[in-house]
């Protein structure tokens, strides 16, 4: 992992990400093995929820390594979006329509939108609260 | 050629090579988006 000045986006270390990450392993091994019924939110919403701080994370440590991320600052807005966008159309169009693979469910994409949101404004928190002051 | 009009990228080391090296890590970016997306697809 490349070096990290303080306060610098952490990746896989990011408070976000391991909780996201645990979230998920909770939900796969212990929850959704034990449940008898389908739930919409453990077989469904949920992953979606934790797509954008679990895969973002992954994906700027993988491009910072190849060096085409500069630097180690927190997931910009620009950074977010389009990733996002991304996911948006491979996980919700492209899969369940083109491949099978998924279920197709405009829910998923409020999730999806609102976990992403939520977790670019926690990793962008100092710099919105020195916007604020 | 079209590479040779290309401007340094001085930040990279500068020349054809800098966007040569450019070019190959956004493909390697665009490779691990694409697996790393099916993985997930077909594993989650």
């Amino acid at each position: 992992m490349p070096a990290e000045p303080n306060g610098a986006f952490r990746y896989c270390l990011d408070p976000v990400f391991l909780a996201s990450a645990a979230t998920y392993a909770v939900n796969r091994l212990i929850i959704k093995p034990n449940l008898h019924h389908y739930s919409p939110l453990f077989h469904g919403h949920l992953n979606d929820t934790l797509t954008v701080p679990v895969l973002l994370p992954l994906f700027l440590l993988f491009y910072r390594l190849v060096r085409l991320r500069p630097d180690d600052q927190p997931p910009r807005f620009w950074e977010v979006a389009p990733h996002f966008t991304v996911w948006i159309l491979f996980f919700k169009w492209f899969g369940p329509l083109k491949l099978h693979v998924g279920i197709y469910d405009p829910v998923d994409m409020y999730c999806l939108f609102g976990e992403g949101i939520a977790a670019w404004f926690f990793w962008q928190r100092k710099r919105l609260v020195r916007l604020l002051k | 050629m079209v590479v040779s009009m290309l401007p340094d990228l001085n930040p990279l080391g500068g020349g054809q090579l800098a966007w040569l090296i450019l070019l190959l890590k956004t493909l390697a970016a665009m490779g691990f988006i694409t697996v790393a997306n099916f993985v997930v697809l077909y594993a989650c």
